[in-house]
Order: structure tokens, then sequence, then C-alpha cells
């Protein structure tokens, strides 16, 4: 006889229930515990037919009724995935999978990757948005310099090294960082680096505490094996 | 894949509805998607299109394409909407106002899910009660799937959309099409359905903010 895989598990409609002696049905959409309670005492208030039926009031025989009701209607419609059958024959669905150790791996390391994104562009923004000073023209030309001849000067568009959103934000930055009419002479060489993932256009410009407060201990040490690289010589200078 | 995230933005109470936009906003940029890549668009629903530039920088520095809807059927119906215009993207990820990303890399997991399971109804959530069905608080799934459903979903419908007979996830499975919670660690057709943990969820919702605070 077919049985609800799952009394928590609502069938399609509803679980539910019809005393036909009575023509009694049982609340909707209410869960298993509370149709088999009603079911009790609604069999309470006729004892009568308690006698003459035989019903049962036993909680757990009662819940054998409910479950064999819903059962047969669950089989009637087809709706072999909430019940259990010797009848059925259908391929239970896949169970889940959790990621491999490798394809965990990935995922990390892609969210490591896109956090460093956007913790750059969330810097700039907060840069732009503070209207402080950048760093006088002659620095932002030697820096400029330095990072156009880099070989972690990242060539290429914005949207061959981010997701659209990342590329998008960054571009915005750069125009308003042009409305403020702050380019240097190697603006058309300047990439991203790959090291912090930041548009160099850009961040040639910002004062030195500010690059030093927002860089982690992680991209800073990177940094640090670039000799020529003029973020860590500028921070160990003021430090 | 062509993917977008649409980010639904109720402009009929705003005092309620930017700050949790710029939550919005913050989670995305602190916890990112990953390295899938997507467009972002936000629907503005009850909005006037005469405030386009507020809008767009509701969610900055997040480059969104705002679209607009009357906020009939509520988020369900500006996803409905969006879906139309979607026709020729392989997946729609539908994120309600209340959402918030909780750690790095949730499209990434999204679309592995989508890949190791084929097309159909995904969700962050999953209930039985009062019938089976994925939360509609986050969802995603192929914008054509959201088109062939054929009830055009008003105010008094929303809630039948999501778990009522006639819902998204038993017109999903009609069709024959897979219907899973994604979690960080599995993704679990319905009679695996429990209780989460916070730290299995890919996102934060009202729901689980409340489970939390309590």
């Amino acid at each position: 006889m077919a049985q609800l895989k799952n009394r928590q598990m609502q069938i399609p409609n509803g679980l539910r229930f019809l005393q036909p002696e009575t023509g009694w049905q049982s609340p909707r959409q209410a869960s298993f515990d509370v149709i088999v309670r009603a079911l009790i005492a609604h069999r309470r208030s006729r004892p009568d037919l308690v006698q003459k039926h035989n019903w049962s009031l036993d909680y757990d025989m009662v819940a054998a009724e409910v479950d064999a009701f819903n059962a047969r209607l669950c089989e009637r419609h087809g709706w072999l995935n909430y019940i259990n059958t010797p009848n059925t024959e259908m391929l239970p669905p896949p169970k889940s999978k959790a990621p491999s150790l490798q394809e965990r791996k990935l995922l990390d390391a892609a969210a490591g990757r896109a956090k460093k994104i956007w913790t750059g562009v969330r810097t700039i923004s907060d840069f732009i948005a503070s209207g402080a000073p950048t760093v006088d023209q002659k620095l932002a030309e030697q820096r400029a310099a330095i990072c156009a001849a880099c070989p972690h000067n990242g060539k290429g568009d914005f949207t061959s090294w981010f997701t659209a959103p990342a590329a998008g934000a960054i571009k915005r930055q750069i125009e308003a960082m042009q409305e403020r009419k702050i380019t240097t002479s190697q603006d058309d060489k300047l990439g991203t680096c790959d090291i912090c993932y930041c548009a160099m256009r850009v961040k040639v410009h910002f004062p030195i505490e500010f690059i030093a407060a927002h860089t982690s201990g992680e991209v800073m040490d990177e940094f640090r094996k670039v000799p020529h690289c003029w973020v860590h010589k500028e921070i160990d200078a003021v430090e | 894949m062509k993917i977008a995230l649409v980010y639904v933005y109720p402009a009929v109470m705003p005092q309620i509805y930017r700050p949790l936009a710029q939550r919005f906003a913050a989670s995305y940029m602190k916890f990112p998607p990953g390295a899938t890549d997507h467009e972002l668009f936000m629907v503005v629903n009850g909005g006037m299109p005469s405030n386009q530039k507020h809008y767009e920088h509701l969610l900055a520095p997040l480059p969104v394409q705002v679209h607009y809807h009357d906020n009939s059927g509520k988020d369900i119906g500006a996803f409905q909407m969006m879906a139309a215009e979607l026709h020729n993207y392989d997946l729609m990820v539908c994120i309600g106002s209340p959402v918030q990303c909780r750690k790095a890399g949730w499209l990434d997991r999204m679309v592995m899910a989508y890949e190791d399971y084929g097309p159909g109804l995904y969700g962050a959530y999953g209930f039985h009660q009062p019938l089976p069905h994925i939360r509609t608080t986050v969802f995603w799934l192929p914008p054509a799937l959201m088109n062939a459903y054929g009830t055009h979903v008003t105010n008094q419908y929303r809630y039948e959309f999501e778990h009522g007979t006639k819902s998204i996830f038993y017109f999903t499975k009609q069709k024959g099409f897979v219907t899973r919670v994604v979690t960080w660690d599995g993704c679990y057709g319905e009679d695996e359905w429990r209780p989460l943990y916070p730290h299995e969820c890919l996102f934060t919702d009202q729901h689980m903010e409340r489970m939390s605070t309590t």
C-alpha cells in the first residue's frame, strides 16, 4: 500500500481528509498534524458513530488513515514523487552533489580575485567622492612612466579583465577623473595592474597615504616582489 | 552564457527601500558575484523616468541599466516584465529588494549548479509549507521559462505565483524542468530540503535576517 514519503511535505493542493460518513473535511492547507488532531476532535464529537463504525481515536492509527488517504490521492493523480509505492518505477531525482574540492578551489580563487577587484573599485570611488586633492602632476607623470614600462601593466580593454559591471564602474571613474582634467601623458599606455587590479590611469594620481590605507598586506607583499614599483617605494619612504 | 541580474527597487516607499538598495550594492561590492560575466539591471517599480539620474546612481558605483514598471504584481510583475525584455538571455537572476550577498562567488556557484542540473527554477531557499515552493526573494531561471508562465501576475496573484497551486514551482515541474535549492554545499531537490544554517545560504534575505536576530 502506498504511503506518503514525507508527512511534513504538502502534496499538490494541500494535504486533506474526508470522513465520508459525515461529510467532514479537513481544514484547507493544514499541516498533517493539524489534520490528524482535527479529525480526532471531529470523531470525539460523534461517539455514536465512533461505536457504529469502529473509528479509531488513537493518534497513530488516525495518522495512518490520513497518510493512506493522501497517498491514494497522489497515486490516482500520478503525483508519484510524494509517495513510496511498490509500483513506482520512476527514477528518483538525482541527489544533491556537493562541489568537489577542485570546484571549491576554483570558486574560492575566482571569489578572491573578484573581491580584490571590487576593493579597488570601492577605493577609487571613495577617493573621488571625498574630493581630496590628487598628487602634483610631476609625481603622477613619474609614476605613470614607471607603470607604462612595467610588465604588470595589463593591456586590453577593461572588459577583458573584469565582469561588465566592474568594467563599467571603472570606466565611469576614469571619466570622472577626466572631467576634473586629471590626466598624464602616459594615459594611452596605462592599463590594469595585474597585482592590485586597479586602473593605473586613475591610481597614479592618488596620495600615497590613501593607497597605503587601502592596500592589503597580501597585495603589498606582491608589490614588493617588483623592484621598480613606485607603490612600495613611496610607502616605505613615508614610513 | 548570457546572464542578467535583475534587482527590484520599489520606488513607492523610498524611505524604506533606498537604504535596502544601497545595502545590496555595498554587499555586492564586499562579496562580489565572482568571475562569471553578467549585466546588472534595476527595475524601478512605481517610479518615474524623469528621475532617471537619481535611479542610475542609487546603486553607485555599480553601473545599472534602469527599467521601469508600474508596480503591478509587485516584484514578480517587474520580473515578468523584465523576462520579456531579456528574452535573448540564458539566465535571469531575480533579486528582491531586501537581499544581501553574504559571501563572494555566489554567481559562480549559481552557474555551476545550473550547468550541473540543467535549465529550471533555482533558488536560495525552498519550503514545503503551505505548498512546496522556491522562495521568490532570490530565484533564477531562464527568461524563456518565465515567459512561458501563462498568467499575468497581478498584486492579488503575487503569492499564488510563489507558493500557490499554480506557482512557478509547479509550472516548472509540470514542464519537466528541475526545481532546486542551491547552497554553498549542495543543490537540493524538494525531497532533500531542510532548514538551512545561515552559513550555507548564498544570500541573506529578510527571513534569514529575522532568524539571525532572534
